[in-house]
């Protein structure tokens, strides 16, 4: 089996991998060809277990150069053949694309909205216990996709507990120019977004955002809460009042920016230039999270920063509090 | 089948695999190529690439039968990537299985199915 040592040695160097990794990997084989060993395997059988030096060093140099700098976080490929579920939902309008780029716009009042991309060309918008549809402008001009609820159409007394549903599906790899939601009551959850400028309003409606790739966000809400799981960036600022926010997994190449009167943030896993958190009784609390600098203003909010890596230097660069405080660990 | 497919579905069971107990790399192959035709090539680059992206951290154990052996453990947030993979499995798998039930569950059922249809054609 020395040859296959040997060999992976040689394909991972004409693949110019680095030493150190060689090193690695060379002394996992040694242990794992080993452990073959001392199970009764032949010659013949650990060949057949471990397949082609080639091959392995193959995969092995295409996996390094996917993970080398930043965390770029792939998704499943599993993942990717989910089908949204549209079982439930009524097909509103389909909007064939012609341009590489389009922008999106969304003006709700109570109904739930959610945008998820897909294996398609064009746009698909889904409506689900709508009562009047006609009460609503979706159209698509000029590369832009509007879902609005018309105005001198909202009635004052509506009691309705039964909030309509918005479902859009969107052709996967498309970058959105602009995207704007606003909603009031509503929950919006968008997946897969990958936009130059997203901007989200809310009052009271929750929102769920998973696998964003926006370059500048702006997200603020009243009472509603803000869930974020898998976020790339270049800037990100969010304003809250009592409404809370989660993000966990997130790159931000530049700086991130939360205001709050009560609302808590709660950061896992995030990497960002500067933070800097503005508040009157909100918490900061952060798992491994690696910002390059941050500044605390705050009457009673604190800011907790626990991190196993350690090297990482965090500086303070701004700190006014009443009874506030950072503390970093 | 298509490579990447299948790597995906590998990139499950080792996770699986690992949920259950810490493993060092040749158990982990033995385990899963007992069930399914996969080998070493396949799975060492995915213990590697998940290590490296903090889902398995490893430590190494001393052990009666020559060199010491690293032990691949799964962290918190592989815990919690397998629960969503885990997730999109079913339901990816739960919708291939109402496209391929629609014809029947069973062979002879599909093949009587199968050979009307093409008698009244």
């Amino acid at each position: 089996m020395n040859k296959f040592l040997k060999d992976l040695e040689k394909e991972l160097k004409k693949l110019k991998v680095n030493d150190k990794d060689i090193k690695e990997i060379l002394e996992d084989h040694k242990e794992m060809i080993e452990a073959a060993k001392n199970d009764g395997l032949d010659e013949g059988q650990i060949e057949e277990k471990f397949g082609k030096p080639e091959t392995l060093a193959k995969d092995l140099h295409d996996d390094s150069q996917k993970s080398e700098g930043k965390t770029d976080y792939n998704f499943s490929d599993v993942g990717s053949c989910v089908k949204a579920d549209t079982s439930e939902f009524n097909l509103v309008k389909t909007f064939p694309l012609i341009s590489e780029e389009f922008s999106v716009t969304v003006g709700l009042i109570s109904d739930d909205f959610g945008l998820t991309t897909y294996d398609g060309e064009s746009i698909q918008v889904y409506e689900k216990k709508v009562k009047d549809i006609e009460d609503y402008t979706i159209s698509f001009d000029n590369n832009e996709l509007l879902i609005k609820k018309d105005k001198k159409k909202i009635k004052i007394f509506n009691f309705s507990n039964d909030s309509a549903e918005f479902l859009v599906l969107v052709p996967k790899g498309i970058e959105i120019s602009k995207f704007d939601f606003k909603t009031i009551s509503g929950d919006g959850n968008l997946n897969g977004i990958s936009t130059k400028n997203f901007t989200v309003k809310s009052t009271s409606g929750d929102l769920e955002l998973t696998n964003v790739d926006g370059k500048d966000m702006k997200f603020s809400t009243v009472s509603g809460d803000i869930e974020i799981l898998r976020l790339k960036g270049d800037q990100f600022e969010v304003s809250l009042v009592s409404g809370d926010l989660e993000v966990k997994q997130a790159v931000v190449k530049g700086n991130m920016s939360f205001h709050s009167v009560s609302g808590d943030v709660e950061l896992f896993e995030v990497e960002c230039e500067e933070a800097d958190f503005r508040t009157v009784s909100g918490d900061l609390e952060g798992k491994e999270f690696y910002p390059s600098q941050v500044s605390l203003k705050s009457v009673s909010g604190d800011i907790d920063i626990t991190n196993r890596n350690v090297l990482k230097d965090i500086n303070v660069i701004s700190k006014k509090t009443v009874s506030g405080d950072i503390n970093i660990s | 089948m298509n490579a990447q497919f299948k790597r995906g579905i590998v990139e499950l069971c080792v996770l699986s695999e690992l949920v259950m107990e810490d493993m060092y790399g040749y158990r982990i192959i033995n385990n899963i190529s007992k069930d399914i035709d996969v080998n070493e090539n396949t799975i060492y680059p995915i213990l590697r690439r998940l290590t490296k992206e903090g889902y398995f951290t490893t430590y190494l154990v001393e052990s009666d039968l020559g060199a010491p052996r690293k032990y691949y453990k799964v962290t918190e947030k592989g815990f919690n990537y397998y629960l969503e993979l885990r997730d999109s499995w079913d339901q990816f798998i739960g919708g291939v299985y109402e496209i391929l039930n629609k014809g029947g569950k069973k062979n002879e059922q599909i093949s009587e199915r199968f050979r009307k249809r093409v008698k009244k054609a």
